[in-house]
C-alpha cells in the first residue's frame, strides 16, 4: 500500500455513518482499511426499534459481547500514532476490565490496549503486552460517554500519554504520560475499537463506541459537547435540534430528526429533556463566561 | 415599578413602526426608586421561533442584579434558563416540543438591580440574539429595542 494512500487513511475519522433517515448505518469505512467487522458488533441509531446510543452523528456501535468490535488496518508500522475515540462505560456489572481499545504491531503483538473496569471505576491504560496497567484514571463513571485520546510515541520521546474527559465535561485526566515507555521498535499497524476482550475477569453489560478518528502528529481533541447541529458553536438553534433529537427518539423516527451533531450534553447515553437543559446551561456559560467559551471549553 | 401598559404601548409602537415581521426583545429601563431599579423584558416574535437566547449587559457599576424573576412570566410550554455574572445577564428561552413562541408582544419577565443607571451613562446594551425555528434553522432578522418608561428610547446592539 502506497504512503500516500496511507497518509489519507490515518487522517481519516471513522464515525458509523448514516447518511439519511432511509440509509442504515454501515461500518464499511472500516472494511474500507483492510479491516471491518470483528464478532458482531451492532452498527444503529438511537431511534431504531433496537436503540444504539451514538455519541455524534446519526449511528453509534453497541457491543454486548467480548470479542465484538471493529479494526482498522490502515496503519502500517507507524512510530507516531493518535487516536481519539468515545466509549460508553455501559460494563456495569462483574469484575474485571473490558478492552475497548487495542492498538497491534504486525505480530499482532499489543502496544496500546485502553480497558474500562466498572467495579474500580476506572479506565485502565496498557503500554506493550503485559497485564500491569501503566496508567490509571478514577472517578469513571457508569453509564456515561467518555472521550479519550491517546498520543503515542516511539521515540524523542518515547510515551503514551493520554486525555480523558466525560460524563458531562469532566477532566479525569489530561495528557499524562504512562508510567511505562514504549519501546524504539514498537509501531502501531492495527487499531481495535468496541468490546475487543476481557482482562481480568469477565464483566457483563455493553460497550458503545462512535467518533474514532487517527493521525499521526495534530492532536485531535473533543467534539464540541451540546453542539447539536455539528456547527462547532453552541446556541439557541441547538435546543431545537436536540429537542427534535428527541421526539425522534421516541417515536421511532416517525417524527423528528435525529441531530447531526453531539446533543447528548450530559452525556449520559440517553437523549431527553436534561439535555436541552444542559444545552441551554452551556450556551449561559458560553455568553457569560469571562474569557469565552465555545461549547463550555 | 414600571408601569406595564406603558410597556406595551412602547411595543405597539414598535410595531407600527415596522418592526412587525422580526422578532425584536423589547428591554424597558424603569425608573429607579432609590438605587434600585428594574428592567423589563418582552419578545415580540414572528411567530417561527421555538427557542431564543439574548445577553442584556447593564451599566457597569451595578452592584448586584436579581435574575430570578428573568423569566418568571413565559407563556405555558416555555422555559428558560437566565443567569448573570458581571454586569451582564443571559437568558435562553426554549419549548421542549418545538412548539413556537406566540406571535403577540410577550412578556418574559424582569431584572432587578441595585444601583442607579443614569440615563446618558451610556445604556443598556442587548447582544448575542439568536431565535431557532422548530427546525433548527435561525430565525432572521433578530433585533432588539431599548427604552425607558418615560419614553425615550434608543437602540443598542452589538
Amino acid at each position: 500500500m502506497s504512503r500516500k494512500i496511507l497518509v489519507k487513511l490515518i487522517a481519516a475519522s471513522f464515525a458509523l455513518v448514516g447518511v439519511d433517515a432511509a440509509m442504515a448505518c454501515s461500518t464499511a469505512a472500516w472494511t474500507a482499511t483492510g479491516g471491518g467487522e470483528v464478532g458482531n458488533p451492532v452498527e444503529g441509531e438511537p431511534d431504531d426499534a433496537v436503540p444504539v446510543a451514538r455519541y455524534s452523528g446519526r449511528c453509534g456501535l453497541a457491543s454486548s459481547n467480548a470479542a465484538s468490535f471493529v479494526r482498522d488496518n490502515s496503519p502500517a508500522g507507524e512510530p507516531k500514532y493518535r487516536a481519539r475515540f468515545y466509549v460508553y462505560t455501559g460494563t456495569t456489572a462483574g469484575a474485571g476490565n473490558a478492552v475497548v481499545f487495542n492498538a497491534t504491531n504486525a505480530s499482532n503483538a499489543s502496544m496500546i490496549r485502553v480497558a474500562h473496569d466498572t467495579t474500580a471505576n476506572v479506565f485502565n491504560f496498557y503500554v506493550s503486552g503485559n497485564d500491569v496497567a501503566d496508567g490509571v484514571v478514577t472517578g469513571v463513571l457508569d453509564n456515561r460517554w467518555y472521550s479519550i485520546e491517546l498520543n503515542f510515541s516511539n521515540s524523542a520521546p518515547a510515551e503514551l500519554r493520554y486525555t480523558v474527559v466525560g460524563a458531562g465535561g469532566a477532566t479525569l485526566a489530561n495528557n499524562v504520560a504512562t508510567l511505562a515507555a514504549p519501546q524504539a521498535t514498537d509501531v502501531i499497524d492495527t487499531a481495535e475499537l468496541g468490546w475487543v476482550a476481557n482482562l481480568g475477569g469477565t464483566p457483563t453489560g455493553r460497550v458503545n463506541t462512535d467518533a474514532f478518528e487517527s493521525r499521526r502528529n495534530t492532536a485531535i481533541g473533543r467534539l464540541p459537547r451540546a453542539s447539536s447541529n455539528g456547527d462547532a458553536v453552541c446556541n439557541a438553534t441547538d435546543i431545537t435540534f436536540t429537542a427534535n433529537d428527541i421526539l425522534s427518539i421516541l417515536t421511532d423516527g416517525a417524527a423528528g430528526s435525529l441531530a447531526p451533531g453531539q446533543p447528548d450534553c450530559d452525556e449520559n447515553g440517553q437523549i431527553n429533556a436534561s439535555d436541552i437543559t444542559c444545552t441551554a446551561n452551556v450556551i449561559i456559560g458560553d455568553l457569560i463566561s469571562e474569557p469565552a467559551t465555545v461549547c463550555g471549553v | 415599578m414600571l408601569n406595564q401598559s406603558k410597556i406595551l404601548a412602547t411595543a405597539v409602537a414598535l410595531l407600527f413602526a415596522g418592526g412587525a415581521s422580526a422578532n425584536t426583545l423589547l428591554v424597558t429601563q424603569g425608573g429607579a426608586s432609590g438605587n434600585a431599579g428594574l428592567v423589563a423584558l418582552d419578545f415580540q416574535s414572528n411567530g417561527d421561533v421555538s427557542a431564543f437566547q439574548f445577553t442584556v449587559d447593564l451599566p457597569k457599576g451595578i452592584a448586584s442584579i436579581d435574575t430570578s424573576k428573568c423569566l418568571s412570566e413565559l407563556p405555558k410550554g416555555f422555559t428558560g434558563v437566565c443567569r448573570s455574572k458581571g454586569n451582564r445577564v443571559a437568558a435562553v428561552v426554549y419549548s421542549g416540543n418545538t412548539t413556537t413562541f406566540p406571535s403577540d408582544v410577550v412578556s418574559l419577565g424582569t431584572i432587578s438591580y441595585n444601583g442607579s443607571i443614569a440615563k446618558d451613562a451610556g445604556g443598556i446594551v442587548v447582544g448575542n440574539m439568536v431565535a431557532s425555528t422548530p427546525s433548527g434553522a435561525e430565525s432572521p432578522g433578530m433585533k432588539s429595542d431599548v427604552s425607558f418608561d418615560d419614553g425615550a428610547r434608543g437602540t443598542h446592539e452589538k
